[in-house]
């Protein structure tokens, strides 16, 4: 493995750590107290910088240097995590990010953006120190700020500290500070091969230390886990160099430890005579750095007070100890069986291979089709043998491949995440004030279709804030919250992914969506058109009301893109809106692309392959119910209602003339903006799952056809494009390259 | 201290005493519960926390249970890391070191 794919592993890491911290900082917006919460987002700021430091990437080394010191005020309770902070560190996420991004491009970031949040980061991390204790709640109203540190399981509270009878019996040399840095070590730390006597050596060398092992969670020897982490250390640390100094000493030690380390002497916790130090009341031993590498010697009143001290903490009164230390343990057993159910393992693999398994379980999907179909054919007698054994094999395929599929299904919970990046920057600059409620972000969803909806995503959600959205003032003046929602949601829905993003905003405005639409020519002035078939002109070529251009919506991409990227994955997009109350634009997706479950039909002697998902229902047109409407317009009554009637074979150029509607057989399908429209096809073959073969990969684009397959007697099949041949049946032909098609 | 009035077993420490050696000794101190050990660390050139936790178990377990647990002689290497952790149990620390 060269340097190039380490350095490509740890940006794909650090994709995850940036996420892990966005969506940690969220958590922390919308209220969330847990300091694991602090912990993970500080973790994943640290990982990065740890890591960008090992390939030399200076600029994100010093700017993760800052945030993550900012972290630790927060993570240490010195700092509230108001929520001015966390929009600061919101955004200095998003500048992570990009300066990560920066990192593996090659591309720069501006410094002009760092050093703002820099300097904002570094005043947050000086100038506002932990609120005095005692301090009134109301004057802090963030529970996270209000809520003491909860006791870790070894019993340490914090402890008020006091600058009063600050050293008041030893003399702390001119130029030196002492910390108190309470260690105590999980089994991890051990597990991963670091050793807490090497930590301790290692901060020995930084100054003097005055070092207190607590063993009050040491159980007796046959309930001792030789492997376990029962001591943890109360530190004195005496010293010219400052706090990083001191946690640089634990840098590799501090996931599997509790670390905690304050300034000033604890000499309450030192001589505290009760609880934790009960059992072992020794005196701090003055350690000095000659006991490192000269003969042993230990001064003369730590050996005089020792003795004693020590029969009196080691008598057997302390037994009832050993219940608590039983109960402590099996806590924390508990916590660690839930700890790893909580991180599923994981193997990282190169997405290619996944294609190629996918590609070869689409061969055998095809091949086990092939196999039936000629065992079908030359059935002689019907071994009912071969028949168990061939319906088998489907299965198995079926299942192999629903768990090849299961492997490139990943959660939308990323790009839902970079959505809330995209909201932050557009409110920005608009001035409105907006607030992301994503729901079902675990949904899952084929890896190609999730790359693929990023684009339209970010789009669609943009114009939701510049133009779904009011200003403040507006939305004041109509009763409603100063604060926009904007709901982004995923969820199942037979066999799609339905992705819906919703504002509560005014709502289209269809007067002016008309008047524009007959300024551009896309409709006559006397059109009489519904409401929602004025909505769905939004998705039409060319069409922007925005007055004036804006930076944000106005890059020339408009919504017809929007909807003609997502029709190219097999999606469909439509719009509902309810002036006042807000837009819901509604994306409902194919779960994979692979693969689709179709019914096979033939047209004018072709077959072809119709999606399931499109088809409401089939029906045997009867002669009363077709109606002629103009020159070549026909209709069909369904159930007191007329739809138009869409010969496929004569649209796709199969046939010239209009196939006989009663000979033929109808599929009702739903075309976008909810009209109905009935395709009339020859015959109906069966329905079956096909394999998907990109037509433009390996022939060209063909409109009207969407893909093509292979059926099971090895012909190529041509899988129907829906929404193209209704709006091809609307009067918009499509392109000459039809014929082509016909007859390849 | 009550002792059975037999000699006690000598338990001779190995030369490292590091995270590997912890189950060991583990179980090496087990097979001698019950009886009176006298512990020899004058090998000791490295010893890690979980060894001493293993050491000052034992040494806890014995005097509950009046049994007698002491080193007996210790290595500098020894000494230092008890005084490093700031361990100070009287039974760990050989009675050479403290006069």
């Amino acid at each position: 493995m060269d340097m190039n794919e380490i350095k490509e592993i740890f940006f794909q890491e650090c994709e995850e750590q940036l996420a892990e911290l966005e969506s940690g900082l969220l958590r922390l917006n919308d209220g969330d107290t847990d300091p694991e919460t602090v912990n993970a987002v500080f973790r994943a700021v640290h990982s990065i910088k740890g890591g960008a430091g090992a390939f030399g990437l200076d600029d994100l080394v010093s700017f993760a240097h800052v945030f993550e010191t900012t972290l630790d005020c927060v993570r240490s309770n010195k700092l509230e995590a108001s929520p001015d902070l966390l929009k600061v560190m919101l955004r200095s996420a998003d500048v992570l990010a990009d300066l990560t991004a920066a990192s593996r491009d090659g591309g720069k970031v501006e410094t002009s953006r760092t050093s703002g949040l820099v300097a904002e980061l570094e005043a947050y991390a000086k100038g506002q120190p932990r609120p005095a204790a005692g301090a009134p709640v109301a004057a802090n109203p963030d529970p996270a700020a209000s809520t003491p540190a909860p006791a870790d399981d070894n019993g340490f509270e914090p402890v008020p500290f006091s600058f009063d009878g600050f050293d008041d019996d030893e003399a702390v040399g001119e130029g030196r500070s002492v910390f108190t840095v309470r260690f105590k070590p999980r089994s991890d730390l051990y597990a991963k091969g670091n050793e807490a006597v090497l930590l301790i050596r290692d901060l020995a060398k930084i100054g003097e230390l005055q070092v207190h092992c607590q063993v009050d969670q040491l159980p007796s020897i046959d309930l001792l886990d030789p492997e376990g982490a029962y001591f943890s250390w109360l530190i004195r640390v005496e010293t010219d160099k400052d706090e990083e100094a001191i946690r640089q000493a634990f840098e590799f030690a501090e996931w599997d430890a509790e670390i905690e380390i304050t300034a000033g002497a604890d000499d309450e916790a030192f001589a505290d005579p009760d609880a934790s130090a009960a059992d072992q009341p020794m005196a701090p031993v003055p350690f000095d750095l000659n006991l490192l590498d000269d003969l042993p010697v230990v001064s003369d009143e730590a050996a005089a007070s020792e003795p004693a001290m020590a029969e009196a903490a080691l008598a057997p009164a302390n037994l009832p100890l050993a219940a608590k230390a039983i109960a402590a343990e099996v806590e924390k057993k508990e916590a660690t069986v839930a700890a790893v159910s909580a991180a599923p393992q994981t193997i990282r693999v190169d997405l290619d291979r996944v294609d190629r398994l996918i590609n070869l379980v689409g061969e055998l999907v095809i091949n086990q089709a092939m196999l039936a179909q000629s065992v079908v054919e030359n059935e002689s007698g019907s071994s009912s043998a071969i028949n168990l054994g061939l319906e088998e094999l489907q299965q198995l395929t079926r299942e192999i491949q629903d768990s090849v599929m299961a492997i490139r299904a990943q959660p939308v919970k990323p790009v839902f995440q970079r959505m809330g990046r995209i909201v932050r920057e557009i409110a920005d600059m608009t001035n409105k004030q907006v607030r992301l409620v994503t729901e079902g972000e675990n949904t899952e969803v084929d890896k190609t279709v999730i790359d693929k909806i990023a684009e339209p995503l970010t789009h669609m959600i943009r114009n939701a804030v510049d133009h779904g959205l009011e200003t403040p003032e507006k939305r004041t003046a109509a009763g409603k919250n100063a604060e926009g929602v904007l709901r982004l949601s995923a969820k199942h829905r037979s066999g799609r992914i339905v992705i819906e993003i919703a504002d509560d905003g005014a709502g289209i405005d269809r007067d002016r969506v008309r008047f524009k639409a007959i300024e551009n020519g896309l409709i006559t002035p006397d059109s009489n058109l519904s409401d929602e078939e004025i909505d769905n002109l939004i998705f039409h070529p060319g069409f922007s009301t925005a007055d004036k251009i804006s930076d944000i919506s106005g890059r020339g991409v408009g919504m017809d893109v929007v909807k003609r990227s997502i029709q190219a994955l097999g999606g469909r997009i439509s719009i509902t809106s309810r002036p006042g109350k807000g837009s819901v634009f509604t994306m409902s997706l194919p779960l994979t692309l692979a693969v689709l479950d179709g019914m096979v039909v033939t047209v004018a002697n072709q077959t072809l392959v119709v999606p399931l998902t499109a088809i409401v229902e089939t029906l045997q047109p009867e002669k009363k119910d077709i109606h002629s409407f103009g020159p070549s317009q026909r209709l069909i009554a369904i159930r007191e209602t007329f739809c138009p009637l869409v010969d496929v074979g004569n649209i796709l150029n199969f046939r010239s003339d209009l196939a006989d509607p009663v000979a033929g057989v109808a599929l009702l399908v739903e075309s976008e903006g909810g009209g109905q429209r009935a395709l009339m096809v020859d015959a109906i073959q069966g329905q079956r799952q096909v394999v998907i073969k990109s037509l433009e990969a390996n022939y060209t684009n063909v409109p009207g056809i969407a893909a093509a397959t292979i059926l099971g007697d090895g012909r190529v099949a041509l899988i129907l494009d829906v929404d193209a041949v209704v709006i091809a049946s609307r009067g918009q032909p499509l392109s000459s390259e039809m014929a082509l098609a016909a007859t390849g | 201290m009550a002792s059975d009035g037999t000699s006690p077993k000598v338990l001779k420490l190995p030369e490292v005493l590091d995270l590997n050696a912890a189950s060991r000794l583990h179980e090496q101190v087990l097979a001698l519960k019950g009886e009176d050990i006298d512990i020899d660390a004058s090998d000791v050139s490295r010893v890690g926390a979980q060894c001493m936790q293993v050491l000052l178990s034992a040494a806890m377990t014995w005097r509950a249970e009046d049994q007698n647990f002491k080193v007996e002689k210790a290595s500098d290497a020894f000494v230092k890391t008890l005084n490093l952790l700031g361990i100070s149990d009287e039974a760990l620390l050989p009675m050479e070191t403290l006069k």
